[in-house]
């Protein structure tokens, strides 16, 4: 009997799971020559760019997830600041090849300069923000799918440094105007981080200030 | 027959002091409530190298489960203290830390933080707990790890 429930409770999952799972359609080279053209076209036109995000992190080990809240500025394709605000306060500045972490205790100064890693990991941020990155073919090998109203970018890091951290990076593109609205970040540990852009405001005013390193 | 009497009433002193202990041990710290989390901030000093994380650890059933991650959610490493054995497994090192040295090490230090309940010390090894924070130093290695609760209910 209750053998028979767990596999009606199985077959009732896979239907409902079934309609999302068939959404995402793979699209033909040139459509996704096409869909890169049209994304690169408006990453271009932006200049400033801000949102709130909400950044949901699984914890298998704790059969739970960590929800974070914050606050992200980006200016002219070298400054990023990425701030989150609750359940704790932390701050990751990008300005050209420097880098600032804030947290309550203090704050660290790194040259991306002198760390692969780091140089990997900025880029990614600057450039999936405004979907740039999809045309860095010698850092990830990237697919497109389509889904709903959404684009998405399946991208597989091919350089060793973000190889270590990341099995897969997805963007998420609003069809309406192919900016990024959701990212997954698929760790090589096996766990996942979900970053949810809203509020985006596109090329309105943002003191450059807030993106200076002493 | 008095000799004998006493000789069991030390015994079963010495069996009392070691189940107390033991007991105390299980209630160290650094430990959640039963089936409850706990939340810190981690701050680790290497050799003059800083870096800063958060640490998540939930009490099971005779175990503290737990991970270290990044403020951005990159994850370091999940690991898992057995109260019993006494004993910790490390699981899902991220690359860049997954040598065999670096896994003795923290496998040792988390070791002995869980395992004692109030300021202790052995050969490399020098725990102080302070009101609102929990300081591991490992002499040998010259790492300080700083684990300051974070007063936040993060998994609401």
């Amino acid at each position: 009997m209750k053998l028979r429930r767990i596999i009606i409770f199985q077959l009732i999952s896979l239907f409902l799971c079934l309609p999302s799972m068939a959404q995402r359609k793979a699209v033909p080279a040139n459509q996704q020559n096409m869909m890169v053209a049209e994304i690169e076209k408006a990453s271009a036109r932006l200049k400033t760019f801000e949102c709130d995000f909400v950044q949901t992190k699984q914890l298998s080990i704790l059969n739970d997830k960590l929800v974070s809240h914050g606050h992200m500025y980006y200016l002219g394709g070298k400054s990023l600041r990425w701030e989150y605000t609750s359940p704790y306060h932390y701050t990751f500045i990008v300005n050209g090849t420097k880098v600032k972490m804030k947290d309550s205790r203090g704050s660290q100064t790194v040259d991306v300069k002198s760390s692969k890693l780091f140089q990997g990991i900025t880029r990614i941020m600057l450039k999936s923000m405004t979907g740039s990155c999809l045309s860095e073919r010698e850092d990830f090998r990237t697919t497109l799918y389509t889904e709903g109203d959404e684009w998405v970018a399946v991208m597989v890091p091919l350089k060793k440094e973000m190889r270590q951290l990341f099995q897969t990076i997805t963007l998420h593109y609003s069809t309406r105007d192919q900016m990024v609205r959701r990212v997954d970040l698929k760790e090589r540990t096996g766990d996942e981080v979900g970053i949810e852009l809203t509020n985006l405001k596109k090329n309105v005013p943002i003191n450059a200030q807030i993106f200076q390193i002493d | 027959m008095s000799r004998l009497m006493r000789r069991y009433s030390k015994l079963i002193s010495l069996v009392v002091l070691c189940l107390l202990s033991v007991d105390m041990m299980a209630q160290g710290p650094f430990r959640p409530d039963k089936d409850g989390k706990c939340f810190f901030n981690l701050e680790m000093d290497m050799r003059g190298h800083s870096i800063t994380g958060l640490t998540i650890m939930q009490q099971g059933d005779g175990e503290v489960r737990g991970t270290v991650v990044n403020q951005m959610g990159l994850k370091a490493f999940d690991f898992i203290y057995n109260d019993t054995k006494q004993k910790v497994e490390l699981q899902n090192v991220v690359k860049m830390m997954n040598r065999w040295y670096i896994r003795r090490v923290l496998r040792r230090d988390l070791r002995f933080l869980f395992s004692h309940s109030s300021n202790a010390h052995d050969r490399s090894h020098t725990l102080i707990i302070i009101p609102d924070s929990v300081r591991l130093q490992n002499t040998r290695q010259h790492i300080n790890y700083l684990f300051t609760p974070l007063a936040h209910d993060l998994a609401k």
